[in-house]
């Protein structure tokens, strides 16, 4: 029954592959001029991109005259310069975008980033480091919040209500929140978009290898009882289901 | 049938000439014979000792409001309170239980927070409703046993 329930409420679309790209360090004309291109050229590029922090990244879009070389950037994200020059500014692995780029300029230099990052997991770098770096963190919210259209299912609501309550780790909203990383990583920007998201310090290794021993013993006491109700909504969501509407 | 629509003796709070009164009771079969009851109270204060003892043994709270009233932060402040002083752990939700746009709730949850300093769930639903209120009650029972 609760597998009907989750068929049921995964809606965020899964046709092709999604990936992070930060444009947080563009100009204001670049920004818009991207923003303008990518309602056409996400419909058409390898992968499908989904505007994230810079952190998170896999591609970073930049301009070298609003990005502080200072900043950090995620291991094995791939930049994407916005320059005259095609050189500049160098460095392994850099890709350029002329300044006046062209709806068909983006596309190139994205799916050319696309092939890179799929290069990258066959040689199983991946995303690693950016993944330890948002795994070991606790999450909760600052206050109750609506969330947009992609994150309506209950499931993120559900989730969203126990982070009311106390900090959730990654390996929590993986395991118990039933989220894949995608969405996990796609909810947790919203929830930093919308200024609610409070960040902990890493969780203590300790606290995360029991996570798991700490579900399994949810199968007593009130986690029983629970899971009788959740069990008990089940068939009834099943049965509105087969009511004629 | 009954009729829950009385005259109001409490005009000093509200200023209407009658009011909604009811209690209800329901319980819901589960698995192996156990069964979760669901009860109901009044919300006018007059009927606080109702909810005294209902919070003396309930597992988790439900607080329907109408969040478009103007005194509607003042409300669930003093209804939460209240299931506070009985357990600062109790689960809570609330019901926006007439129609209000997103805007005007995420800013009511902000109202709330920001009196109360803390984060209270709460989900908009028209409880006539039945699968929007399977949905609230699901919702509700990732509370009782998050971890």
């Amino acid at each position: 029954m609760c597998t009907l329930q989750f068929q049921a409420i995964n809606a965020v679309p899964t046709m092709r592959k999604a990936t992070f790209i930060s444009v947080s360090h563009l100009a204001e004309k670049e920004f818009l001029r991207y923003e303008l291109l990518m309602q056409i050229a996400n419909e058409r590029t390898v992968f499908r991109w989904i505007t994230s922090d810079l952190k998170f990244a896999s591609v970073a879009l930049l301009d070298p005259s609003v990005f502080d070389p200072r900043e950090m950037l995620p291991a094995n994200c791939i930049c994407i310069w916005i320059s005259e020059s095609p050189d500049h500014p160098p460095g392994r692995g850099n890709m350029s975008l002329p300044l006046n780029f062209r709806l068909q300029d983006l596309i190139n230099v994205l799916d050319r980033a696309a092939l890179r990052i799929l290069d990258l997991k066959i040689e199983q770098i991946g995303t690693h480091e950016v993944s330890d770096f948002v795994s070991q963190r606790i999450y909760r919210i600052s206050r109750w919040i609506n969330l947009g259209h992609d994150f309506s299912p209950i499931r993120f609501q559900k989730i969203l209500a126990v982070m009311t309550k106390q900090s959730v780790s990654w390996h929590w909203l993986l395991t118990y929140g039933g989220l894949t990383e995608r969405d996990a990583y796609m909810f947790l920007d919203e929830l930093r978009k919308k200024e609610v998201l409070i960040e902990g310090g890493e969780l203590p290794i300790a606290l995360e290898s029991a996570q798991p021993a700490y579900l399994d013993q949810k199968e007593s006491g009130v986690g029983m009882f629970v899971k009788k109700i959740n069990q008990w909504l089940g068939r009834n969501r099943a049965q509105e289901l087969e009511r004629p509407q | 049938m009954v009729d829950c629509d009385v005259p109001n003796m409490d005009p000093s709070s509200v200023a209407k000439a009658n009011t909604t009164v009811g209690a209800d009771f329901g319980v819901v079969d589960l698995d192996g014979g156990e069964q979760l009851h669901i009860y109901g109270s009044p919300g006018q204060d007059r009927f606080d000792f109702m909810r005294g003892w209902l919070l003396s043994m309930a597992i988790g709270v439900i607080i329907m409001v109408d969040a478009n009233e103007t005194n509607a932060v003042r409300t669930v402040e003093q209804y939460l309170q209240t299931v506070f002083s009985v357990s600062e752990d109790m689960p809570c939700i609330l019901l926006l239980a007439r129609p209000i746009s997103t805007e005007a709730s995420d800013r009511f949850a902000s109202q709330l927070t920001a009196t109360l300093g803390i984060a209270v769930p709460m989900i908009v639903v028209d409880v006539r409703e039945r699968p929007q209120m399977l949905d609230a009650l699901d919702i509700f029972s990732s509370l009782l046993a998050p971890l």
